[in-house]
């Protein structure tokens, strides 16, 4: 007992910096209702800058050259001493500067704009920002993994702690001091000051605060700018606990945070302080002392340690359920509409088989020989991506819940196929010594099996839902992925899977008829598959339609829209929730497999929660309220015939799709919340309808309107879109996608004047209220 | 000597200098002599090698006509970003077009050959449809061969076979890389199956056997890398030998093996700890192995991991008296090292050769290590990755392709021929590796060209050889045709 002690003590290093990152997760959510899950990439950006000034002097902007030249550049580093490293108080001081710069930038470049999105908008905006550190510190810090110095704390260890026989470390004890002091700090601050008090007003009620003569935007930058100074203060702390230094490591520290931060109901300092200490300790009870135990079970030896804060935030909120207080705002916008889906049986009509021809060519010399290669295979990754968006549409989209174990239960369903359709052999052979034991059932029996496993634990997962929303509901969902990737994905005493070796999947055949993706050339580009992968996309397609036009539709929508009015008007919640969870994990089941048989095999990696993240945002950008969102965010994701489009044309815009992607995502939260499909539906109907209809000067007139951005749009891809690329390229299909770019530039153009416009319109009539308020007095 | 002769043999050099680019053009002439006593020093076609680098330097010849495509594939995403593989791959790629007079050049004609061109694909392993979409994307250019650097999954396997395009692993981590058809690892030290088994020979055969006398066994810690290949790692390649070595697992059960040396160590015992990569505080996980009381720690991870792990165990009291330690050379981090100096003065690293710092090399290794500094400095494009130990690998696996396919038939060569050439080597030399055996792989790991690794010492300032621990295998821990650890151990 007395080691379970010791090593839980060993805990207090770890537990500090969860701590600490709690109270910078909690500040931010009393500041702005925010979440902020780029919170690690704050501290990691800020530890990597301390670093550099302290080692080479270097001070590193937070943004990139935007300017394609050579002679004309933005800039993006500083060197403060001739590549030697500067005083270490002097570094401080310039870290804490880049910490409160990067508050006060996130703050009123995003979440200032975003502060009456949904909660949902908000949440992307947040993974839209760790995106763009994570992608700017890997441009900006490379590869090289420094292992920050010690800063200030003593050096050594207790001998015999406590008389528990063991040792414990100086630092361990004095970064959970510190964690402990500045939590007080914090506290105080919270308690007495004057803005402290006044952020804990608005976080109740924001709009009392206004009454009262505080603005809330200015309570949220404080908030922010605090928030980004601990994540600040954890960034240069603690190099010492945490040792290497990589771009992803604190992201990835993330959920313990969030599970102290909810142990203190996002709003008490103290208990989020404790909470993080307890987290850090239990883990090493669990993760280090129990698993070394002989009674403790092989199987559990994988993932516990990860599970502690699952297990945590699931008993934290069975206590407090519905106690936990949900931010108050003056207005929170709703998610957009869901659109009603129309001729669904036409679609389907004539996408499947263009899209077929498309993947597939003309028979003959028709001039459209089909995908192939890499085309072939990138266009199957977007119809599969969009099979994986339908789930979230169901349950994000259409019933509210941000879920994002959808990643997740996709894994579980390709797992359980795989491990059915296995044949084993004999592992020792030439060709495949990690051959997988197992029944070889049939593969359409062991995928209907797989889709059941999936639809049972996502149901189970969605217990907690029925206590909460929101983006609780998002902490608890990203704790059980990680959980479940590291208790079952990551554990070759449940999957037979050493060493990160893969399931190997047998081709689909229907019929004799093989329908897997390998074709005659070895390629995983068959025109065959992409029939297959849009059959079943249709079917989905056509399910989701179906649910959303039916009676379930209807009470999804309003248990989206206010659970106690739909609770009264007779709609059994925790059942229409229950319902939602199961039939979107069946649909993310359905996905898991066909990326399976995609790909030809699973591995553990492909169900990774950043990937799930990832998804969801790509799916914001394309339309999270709807069915053609779905498939927009399906084209656009990554490793999407969008993506490849992008890196095939420019192969330089690699090392900046992170960032890209980031900013993409914050501007479509802030901009256009619909998504993107919400933009090209309404074009899409309008073109065919004026198509029908359009006579001589119709004609006319659109050509004058469209014409010159079609004509510039056309010289622009001609010319080449990137002069600088040297390889061919097709100048006609060049021209089409010069013209695209040119339109989607006008149609952001558009968009804001248009919201320019709205703004000014309401400003117009709030002056005219106003001053007739002023004439009637 | 034998090496300075050979470098010198380039002498009868006849050319005219560009005056543009300051290389000399096509024309230049260069007489060739191979040294034979280097060959069978320093392994097969050493001398044709050392010849080739001296006529290069004396009498470069510029590669001309149509470039011959190799693939290279990287992973270069946000988080998971190797840029110095590849860096050190185009700075080679350079040197052997501008100098070494590309592929199928008649340097003593003054004939040059074909350019080589990389046709590179750069993909984020955090998104699963990349590293496939890579494989697709190269394969449907018909490169001669693929090079893969450290493939963080598996899915381009199927996709490369399935095109016949034979495949060049540089650093080998996920077990395919080990075991598949169509495929060479040549990676120095063959990657975890060369390292880790190398650290329990070092650490059994050569330090508890020879240095600790303690023939019979002792205490052996392990912390391990608890990552998708760590597992493998550590299961296979270092929990099995050492239950092999013991004769019997750690509950107790009888180990099945053909292997020399099973059970020539009864009272050894092992306690593994695994370390999961990114963790917040790895205190306890050290405090489990200094209270396990070893009498040597063997530990192999990325780099940073390393230090992470050896500051701890300083912080715990650990010195270098107190029980030795063996890293594998993934770990070596130079400048780290130097500001612990004195503090890990004594510990060991194990590994392919590190051709990083030629004051601590001596003979062919040295001008290696001399070759890739001067290369190095003259055509990578970002100097500041030079000194990392993946750019030497880089640098190496298109040094070592570019051998494979002079030696098998120049610009004729395809890459099944390549292949072969590669399959056929025993006992041959290899850039930045301690050889090319990939005659001798075994199965499973029949794609595993060098297992040979060598032992140094950390002597408070520099890494330095270990006498008598150079190029030695792990591999007499396995016997021939063994199963994989896998369930057959609990």
């Amino acid at each position: 007992m007395k080691e379970a002690l010791l090593y839980s003590i060993m805990g207090l290093g770890a537990g500090g910096f969860f701590a600490l990152m709690a109270m910078g997760i909690v500040t931010a959510y009393k500041g702005s209702g925010v979440i902020n899950f780029s919170h690690g990439a704050i501290a990691m950006y800020v530890a990597f800058q301390f670093f550099y000034l302290r080692n080479e002097g270097i001070f590193h902007f937070p943004w990139f050259d935007i300017l394609p030249t050579k002679t004309l550049n933005l800039p993006v580093r500083m060197s403060l001493n001739n590549g030697v490293g500067i005083n270490v108080w002097f570094a401080m001081l310039l870290s804490m500067a880049t910490a409160l710069l990067l508050g006060a930038g996130i703050h009123y470049l995003v979440f200032k704009p975003l502060r009456n999105a949904a909660p949902l908008g908000k949440v992307i905006g947040a993974i839209g920002v760790m995106t763009y550190l994570l992608g700017l510190a890997s441009l900006q810090f490379g590869a090289i993994i420094p292992n920050p110095e010690a800063v200030l704390f003593p050096r050594g260890t207790f001998k015999n702690f406590l008389g528990l026989g063991g040792q414990v470390s100086h630092e361990s004890l004095a970064f959970a001091g510190l964690a402990i002091v500045i939590g007080a700090g914090v506290w105080w601050f919270y308690k007495s000051s004057r803005a402290g008090l006044a952020t804990r007003a608005a976080a109740g009620n924001e709009k009392g605060a206004v009454l009262l003569g505080y603005s809330p935007d200015r309570l949220a930058l404080y908030n922010w700018m605090l928030a980004a100074a601990l994540a600040g203060v954890v960034g240069i702390f603690s190099g010492t606990i945490t040792g290497s230094l990589g771009v992803g490591k604190f992201t990835g520290l993330i959920v313990p945070a969030l599970g102290a931060a909810l142990i203190g109901g996002m709003s008490s300092i103290p208990l989020a302080v404790a909470g993080g200490l307890i987290i850090g300790m239990l883990q090493n009870f669990t993760g280090t002392w129990m698993t070394s135990q002989s009674w403790f079970p092989t199987w559990g030896q994988s993932g516990i340690r990860e599970a502690v804060p699952l297990i945590i935030i699931v008993l934290v909120l069975f206590t407090r359920g519905k106690s936990l207080p949900v931010r108050g705002n003056i207005e929170e916008k709703r998610l957009p509409l869901a659109p009603y889906p129309k001729r669904v049986g036409i679609y389907v009509a004539v996408f499947v088989p263009l899209g077929f021809v498309f993947a597939a060519g003309l028979p003959g010399d028709w001039g459209w020989a089909g995908l192939t290669g890499p085309w072939g295979f990138h266009f199957s990754v977007t119809l599969v991506a969009a099979m994986f968006g339908l789930s979230m549409v169901l349950l994000s989209g259409y019933v509210g819940q941000i879920s994002l174990v959808q990643i997740t239960l996709s894994g579980i369903a390709a797992f359980v196929t795989a491990r059915l359709v296995s044949k084993g052999g004999n592992r020792s052979a030439e060709f495949d010594p990690f051959a997988v034991e197992g029944p070889g059932w049939p593969w359409p029996l062991a995928s209907i099996v797989g889709v059941a496993v999936a639809v049972i634990v996502g149901m189970l997962l969605a217990i907690p839902a029925l206590r909460i929303r929101g983006v609780q509901l998002a902490v608890v969902t990203i704790a059980a992925s990680i959980s479940i990737y590291t208790l079952y994905f990551e554990n070759s005493e449940l999957t037979a899977l050493q060493g990160g070796s893969a399931y190997i999947f047998p081709a689909p055949t229907f019929f004799g008829v093989n329908m897997g993706s390998t074709s005659s050339s070895g390629l995983t580009d068959s025109p065959r598959f992409a029939l297959f992968a849009l059959v079943v996309l249709a079917g989905l397609c056509v399910f989701v339609a179906n649910i959303r036009r039916g009676s379930s539709g209807r009470r999804f929508l309003a248990v989206r829209a206010n659970e106690r009015a739909a609770a009264s008007a007779g709609i059994d919640v925790p059942k229409t929730k229950i319902l939602a969870f199961g039939l979107a994990s069946a649909i993310a089941g359905v996905a898991g497999i066909m990326t399976a048989y995609q790909i030809g095999q699973t591995a553990a990696t492909s169900y990774e929660y950043g990937i799930g993240l990832s998804a969801l945002a790509f799916l914001y950008l394309g339309g999270i309220t709807s069915i053609n969102g779905a498939i927009l965010g399906g084209i656009i994701a990554g490793g999407g015939i969008v993506a490849y489009f992008g890196t095939w044309h420019s192969p330089g815009l690699f090392n900046y799709t992170a960032i890209m992607g980031g900013l993409g995502m914050i501007l479509t939260a802030i901009i256009h919340p619909a998504g993107q499909a919400s933009i090209f539906q309404p074009l899409v109907q309008h073109l065919g309808g004026w198509l029908m209809k359009a006579r001589g000067t119709a004609w006319l007139n659109s050509l004058k309107r469209y014409g010159p951005f079609i004509v510039l749009g056309a010289i622009w891809g001609v010319i080449g879109i990137n002069p600088w690329r040297t390889d061919d390229y097709s100048r006609f299909w060049m021209a089409l996608t010069g013209v695209f770019l040119v339109f989607f530039v006008r149609s952001i153009v558009v968009q804001i004047r248009a919201a320019r416009a709205v703004k000014a319109a309401q400003d117009a009539e709030l002056k005219k209220f106003l001053a007739e308020m002023e004439a009637a007095k | 000597m034998a090496v300075a002769a050979a470098l010198s043999m380039g002498a009868g050099a006849v050319s005219a200098k560009n005056n543009n680019t300051g290389v000399k053009s096509a024309g230049a002439k260069c007489a060739i002599k191979v040294n034979a006593a280097l060959d069978a020093k320093e392994g097969k076609n050493a001398g044709w090698l050392a010849q080739r680098w001296a006529c290069g330097d004396k009498a470069p010849l510029v590669a001309s006509g149509e470039p011959i495509t190799i693939g290279f594939q990287n992973p270069e995403g946000p988080v998971i970003n190797f840029p110095e593989y590849r860096v050190a791959a185009e700075a080679a790629v350079d040197y052997v077009n501008n100098q070494l007079g590309g592929i199928g050049a008649n340097v003593a004609k003054g004939t040059p050959g074909r350019p080589l061109k990389l046709e590179i694909c750069k993909y984020n392993a955090l998104v699963p449809a990349e590293l496939p979409g890579c494989a697709n994307s190269l394969a449907a250019k018909k490169p001669a061969l693929v090079l893969a650097t450290l493939a963080f999954g598996e899915s381009h396997f199927a996709i490369y076979q399935g095109a016949k395009i034979p495949l060049v692993v540089g650093t080998p981590i996920m077990p395919k890389d080990f075991t598949a058809p169509g495929t060479v690892a040549i990676g120095g030290g063959g990657g975890c199956l060369g390292v880790h088994l190398g650290l329990i020979t070092y650490a059994t055969q050569y330090i508890l056997k020879d240095n600790l006398k303690k023939p019979k066994g002792g205490r052996v810690g392990v912390p391990w890398a608890k990552s998708a290949p760590g597992i493998f790692c550590y299961n296979d390649l270092e929990a099995k030998p050492l239950d092999v070595l013991a004769g019997k697992t750690l509950s107790g059960a009888k180990i099945v093996s053909s292997a020399k040396l099973k059970g020539t160590m009864p009272q050894l015992t092992y306690l593994g700890v695994p370390v999961v990569t990114g963790k917040a505080d790895v205190s306890a996980e050290v405090a489990q192995i200094l209270g396990f009381k070893p009498d040597i720690m063997v530990y192999s991870n990325q780099g940073s991991e390393c230090w992470t792990w050896m500051n701890e165990m300083i912080k715990q009291g650990w010195t270098p008296t107190k029980f030795p330690v063996v890293l594998s050379g993934a770990c070596i981090d130079l400048p780290t090292m130097a500001k612990l100096g004195n503090q890990i003065k004594g510990i060991y690293t194990l590994g392919g050769l590190s051709i990083l710092d030629p004051d601590a090399l001596s003979g062919f290794a040295k001008a290696q290590a001399v070759n890739y500094r001067d290369k190095m400095a003259k055509y990578s494009k970002e100097q500041k990755l030079n000194g990392t130990g993946f750019a030497t690998q880089g640098y190496g696996v298109v040094m070592n392709t570019w051998m494979m396919m002079e030696l098998a038939g120049g610009a004729k060569a395809t890459g099944t021929d390549v292949l072969k050439a590669y399959k056929a080597t025993l006992d041959h030399v290899g850039f930045g590796s301690t050889g090319l055996n990939c005659k001798d792989a075994i199965k499973p790991y029949v794609a595993v060209c060098s297992t040979e690794v060598s032992a140094s010492v950390w002597n408070g300032k520099a890494l330095k050889a270990v006498k008598g621990a150079q190029d030695f295998s792990g591999l007499v821990l396995v016997g021939k045709g063994d199963e994989l650890r896998f369930d057959e151990v609990k």
